[in-house]
Parts: structure tokens; sequence; C-alpha cells
């Protein structure tokens, strides 16, 4: 694996969180450049020319998103969405640990661009020994070495940066539902359209929401040039990296820095390590378990924007979690069907009652209770919520595992319906009883 | 204060200065609440009132912010909150063994706490750690992989010391540095943005 890193390059660098070190590695010299070289429209054509696209999931480019915040308004907000709460997916976290001021410096380029004059990085409220604390620090340094505040580097540019901290709720992911946390107000999300944050974002005004990883990516193409950036990863659609998380019944889980656009197979049997011994492999979750499985069948698919809904899922938030031939995939569909049970805010009602039904469901298919009926059911719950007909996509991500389980594993729904158990030991009766609590 | 249902002057101080923080007054209130539970280790009811009314609030859009997050304890917890996470990596990774051992050894299952006010254990969804599964949160540290061995570890050090939270090198990526409480330097209200009061922030929502 011959390949430069770019944006965990400074993850497992002692100290790596101190400015001194974060300066000492080239730190801050892209937003000098920035500031002193470019005018904001500028920077919005150039990270428009990268063709870097939205890492928070849906792949949207970002400087097409930026380009929609309109020319002159007064007050403009930059929001990074540094939440990360799709199940698998742990790879901002490790950046936020390790590396807190290349997002700043992402942060304070993106609001330049689209000229803010306040930005937040809203992280989630689980993320505070040592994530949160870091990048308290962190901010704190930037402001006393003049990165942050008035008149930046002498150029008279104004930002302040806030780090907004949740308080556990997976919604807040959701860029609307962020908003509304920030303001103060229980966090659901915003019907959309008419209005989409770039025009009535935070407290009503022009927002850009950026995940992570996007902004982390700016710093490098103000440095190296949009032109450097079209031609890493799978280009010209999916330019760059992507930090992948591989976890789950896998040799050596953990965030693996890699191009976009490469195969499934060199990502869980590469980098990944393989399965564990003795044991083959069976399904993954491409982009968190928010998106639809893949199988040994989709090995030699390329992970991208592009490539994966050519096989009817999404890159998601890569948060890859390995299933092998031990696990039954009834009962992990009925786990992660938990968790959207309990994630969905309440707003809308497909996903409201839909989430639960599923959840109550998969209990009973998965306890020996299941009837003939309860696999058309799943599907015609699922088909509810998906297709846009709720405010966020939650509804469509918690129909997804349900659906692709059945389009693949039919027949452990079957087994168990018809058998009563698992096709699979996959779990010692002493364990089910706290794993698999009555809904 | 007295009652431990009251918030001290420092963090009613703290409180207030946030309100003059962010563009809004009432950005205050989520971190408001994150003080005060931070201070008396849940929610009374008389706490969120006491922030709502510094904030200028009804004491509704406490409630409401209170009920939604997870994080957030209407009722008194113990001194350490076990939260083990129950994500499907941590699932495969072994989850309910880490329950039934705590069962165990403490006694109670999730949502309970021991009688001596020691330990609280909860579940946590997926906490972005799946590669140290099965993980769990500990107050705010981190830990895991944890095996049977490594729980026990935690639960004698648990025991063993006062403050454990500030003291412990067991969490956290990077083998939870101790860092100072840093300060985070109050922005210039003149130059973040004033007028910027949402036409109806949230009003009758809640
Ligand atoms: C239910 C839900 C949860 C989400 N969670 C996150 C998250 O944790 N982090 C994130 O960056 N984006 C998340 N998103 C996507 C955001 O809404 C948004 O698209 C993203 O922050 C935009 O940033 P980007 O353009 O840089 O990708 C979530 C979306 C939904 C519907
Ligand atoms: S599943 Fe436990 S941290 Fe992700």
């Amino acid at each position: 694996m011959p390949f430069e890193p770019i944006i965990t390059g400074n993850v497992g660098v002692p100290n790596a969180w101190e400015i001194d070190v974060y300066e000492s590695r080239g730190g801050y010299r892209a937003l000098a450049k920035a500031l002193r070289e470019h005018q904001p429209e500028e920077l919005v054509d150039l990270v428009s020319k990268s063709g870097l696209r939205g890492r928070g999931g849906a792949g949207f480019p970002a400087g097409r998103k930026w380009s929609l915040i309109p020319k002159g308004a007064p007050e403009v907000y930059m929001v990074c969405n540094a939440d990360e709460s799709e199940p698998g997916s742990f790879s901002n976290h490790e950046l936020l640990d390790w590396d807190p001021h290349s997002l700043i410096e992402g942060v304070i380029i993106g609001s330049y661009a689209i000229r803010a004059r306040v930005a937040f990085i809203y992280m989630r409220g689980e993320f505070w020994k040592p994530t949160g604390q870091r990048m308290e620090a962190a901010i704190a340094q930037a402001y006393a070495r003049g990165y942050l505040g008035r008149d930046i580097l002498g150029t008279g540019y104004n930002l302040d940066l806030h780090l907004f901290i949740g308080a556990g709720a997976y919604v807040c992911g959701e860029e609307t539902a962020l908003l509304e946390s920030i303001e103060g107000n229980r966090p659901m999300p915003r019907p959309r359209p008419p209005y989409f944050p770039p025009s009535i974002g935070l407290y009503g005004k022009p927002t850009a929401v950026n995940n992570v990883e996007t902004l982390a990516n700016v710093p490098h193409i103000v440095l190296n040039g949009a032109e450097w950036y079209t031609r890493l990863g799978n280009p010209p659609r999916n330019p760059g990296t992507k930090v992948f998380s591989l976890s789950g019944l896998i040799k050596r889980p953990g965030n693996y820095e890699a191009p976009l656009g490469i195969t499934l197979r060199e990502l869980l049997f590469g980098y990944g390590g393989g399965m564990l011994d003795g044991r083959t492999f069976k399904a993954v979750t491409p982009g968190g378990t928010s998106t639809p499985l893949l199988t040994a069948e989709h090995l030699d698919v390329r992970m991208d924007y592009d490539s994966l809904p050519a096989v009817g899922t999404y890159l998601g938030s890569t948060g890859l979690i390995v299933m092998d031939d031990t696990v039954c995939i009834p009962c992990a569909v009925y786990h992660m069907s938990k968790f959207y049970q309990h994630e969905s805010c309440g707003k809308c009602t497909p996903c409201r009652e839909g989430t639960s039904w599923i959840n109550a469901i998969l209990y009973r298919i998965t306890h020996g209770q299941g009837r003939e009926e309860d696999m058309p059911l799943l599907l015609d719950l699922s088909d509810n919520m998906g297709g846009r007909k709720t405010v966020c996509a939650l509804g469509d991500f918690a129909g997804f595992p349900v659906t692709s389980s059945i389009k693949y594993f039919r027949q452990e729904y079957e087994y168990h319906i018809r058998y009563g158990r698992c096709p699979t030991s996959c779990q010692p009766a002493e364990e089910r009883q706290w794993t698999i609590s009555q809904p | 204060m007295s009652d431990g249902l009251r918030l001290s002057a420092k963090t009613r101080a703290e409180i207030e200065r946030l309100t003059t923080v962010y563009p809004v007054r009432r950005s205050a209130l989520l971190p408001g609440l994150r003080l005060a539970q931070r201070e008396i280790g849940w929610l009374p009811r008389e706490a969120m009132d006491e922030v709502a009314e510094i904030v200028g609030v009804d004491p509704n859009a406490c409630y409401a912010l209170a009920t939604f997050y997870d994080l957030f304890y209407r009722e008194p917890v113990g001194k350490y909150v076990i939260g083990v996470c129950e994500g499907l990596a941590c699932h495969l990774g072994g989850s309910g063994r880490v329950l039934g051992w705590l069962k165990e050894r403490l006694g109670i299952g999730p949502g309970e706490t021991t009688a001596d006010g020691l330990f609280t254990v909860r579940t946590f969804e997926c906490l972005a750690a799946c590669d140290r599964a099965p993980c769990a949160l500990v107050n705010d540290e981190y830990v895991g992989p944890l095996d049977e061995a490594r729980l026990d570890e935690l639960l004698r050090e648990l025991r063993s010391h006062p403050n454990w939270s500030r003291v412990s090198g067991v969490g956290g990526r990077g083998s939870g540095a101790s860092i100072p409480d840093p300060q985070y330097p109050t922005p210039d209200p003149r130059h973040s943005t004033t007028d910027t009061r949402h036409p109806a922030p949230g009003e009758g929502r809640s």
C-alpha cells in the first residue's frame, strides 16, 4: 500500500493536538495562504474544482454547497458536524482526538470562504475525554496565536469559533436537527424543501454544515491545489481519500485512510487483515448500519459515492461492521433495529411507529415466535418509512438493514420462523437475556 | 447547594456567562443543562428551573431537552455510571458478556444503581469507538476493549480512587492524557454578530 495519507498524517504523532507540534508539521500555513492570497470566492472555486465531496454521507460537493450561500448576506454561519453517531463509524473521533487543529484550520478557511464571522463545531456529548477537552484547548491556543478572534493574521478578517457539545442523540447528526440543537430547541429535523441551510440555517441565517473530514481536507487542497486533489482516489467524480472504520469480526479493526474507489476486498482483506481464523466473510455494513448490507458477492465493488449506489447501497459514513459465518443475520438486524427505535426523534409518524414495529417484529422472529406473514410485513413497513416519506433520512436508514438482509439472507429469516431458532449458533443462551431484551 | 438540588453561585455565573457568548441567548440552554448536571450529577427539576430562569425561557424548554437527550439523567445516578456500548460492533464483540459480568459482580442490570450509590449500569448505542469493542463509557472516560480481567481491574480502580475520572489512565485514546481544564476565551461580543434573533426560535414546540 504505497500511499501517503493526507488527513490522517498527524494521527499517532506524539502530542499532535498541541499547536506547536501542529505548526512544526506545517500547520496553519494553509490558513495564511488562504487569507493572504485568496479572495473568499476564489476559495469556493478552488474547492469546487478539487471535486471534494461531503464526507458526512451524502457526498454533496463541498464547493457547490458553499456557493449556495447568498453573496453579501450580512450574517452567515459555518457549522462543523462532529456528531459522529452512525453505528460503526469512528473516524471523526480519531481525527478529533489527534488532530483538532487541522479541523480548526479547515473551519477557519471554510468560514472565510463563505464570509462567516461565527462558526460552530458541534460535537457529540459522549466525546469529552479527551476529545472535547483537546478541542477546547486547541481553540484557546488558536485564539492565543491570532488564528481566531479579531483581525486574523492581520488580514482584517474576524472569526469566533464555538465548541458546542451535544448530550447524546443520533438525530443531532442530521444537519437541521443539529441546528435546532444549537438553538436550544428539541432537536427535530426541519422540513426541506423549500429552504435548505445554505439559505435558511442557524438562527434563520445562511449556514454551511460540513462534516469533520470534509473540512479537514480543505487545508491540503489550499496548499497543494485543486489539480493535485483531482488526481487522487477515483477521479473524476470521486477524488481524494476517505478514512474507513473497520470493526466487528475482523482481524485488525481500526481506521484506515485509503483512496476512494478502493475495492471492498482490499479494504477488508488487505487493510483489515481479513477474517478471524477459520471464519468466512458473510456481510458488512458499507457505510454504517444505515446503509444496505453487502455480501461476499460484492467484494470487488469499489468503495465510492457512485459505485456503491450501482449495487444498491451507499458509502455513507464508511463504518464497516464485519459479520462472518458465525453471525445470525436476523439477530444482528434485530440489534440494529433497536438503535433506530431508540433514536427516532418521533416527529414523523412513519418513522416513529415504523421503527417500533420493526423492532417488535424482529424480536418475535428472533425469539421463536415468528409468523408466516412477518417478512412481507417487515418489507411493507420499511417501504412505508423509506423513499422520502419522512422529514429526514432516518426513516430510510432504519429500513435499509431490514430490506437488504431479507434480500440476501431470506433463508435465515425463514429458518427462524419455521424452527424458532438461529440457523447459526450465534449467541450462547446466557448472553441472550442481556443483548435481546424485550422491546 | 444545601439540599443538593440547586446550583452553586459559580455554576449560575458560568451559565450566565454562556448566555452572552452565543449569538442568541437560548443557545446557552443545552450547555447550561450540561453544567447543571456536571455539578449535581443529575437534573432535578429545581435545577432545570434555575437554568431556565437564567437563560430566560420557560422551564418547559428545559424539560423538553432533558427528556430528549440520552446523557441527561432525571433521577439520581451512582457516582460511577458504567455505560456499556450495545452497538452492533460491541455486541458482536461480546457486550452481552460484559453486562453479565457486571450483574455477577454488582448485582445490577441496565438502569439500576447499587444500594451504596457507587455504581449505575446503563447501556449506550454505538459510542464511536467500535475498534475497541466491547467498550464502555465510564462517566467521561472511554474504556475498552473489555475482557473479564480488565473489567475487574476497572472496578477495583473505581472503588479505590475517590476521584477516579480525574486520575485514571485507563480510558481514552492516547491513554487519558490528563489535560488541565483549559481556559476557553470569551469571544468578544462586539464582533460576534448581534441582532440575530431567530423569528421564532422553536416557539411553541417543546
Ligand atoms: C439521521 C442522520 C444522521 C446523520 N449523522 C451525521 C453525522 O453524525 N455526521 C455527519 O457529518 N453527518 C451526518 N449526517 C449527514 C448530515 O445531515 C449532513 O448531510 C452532513 O453533515 C453534511 O456535511 P458534508 O456535506 O460535509 O458531508 C446525518 C444525516 C442523517 C439523516
Ligand atoms: S458499537 Fe460500540 S462503539 Fe461502536
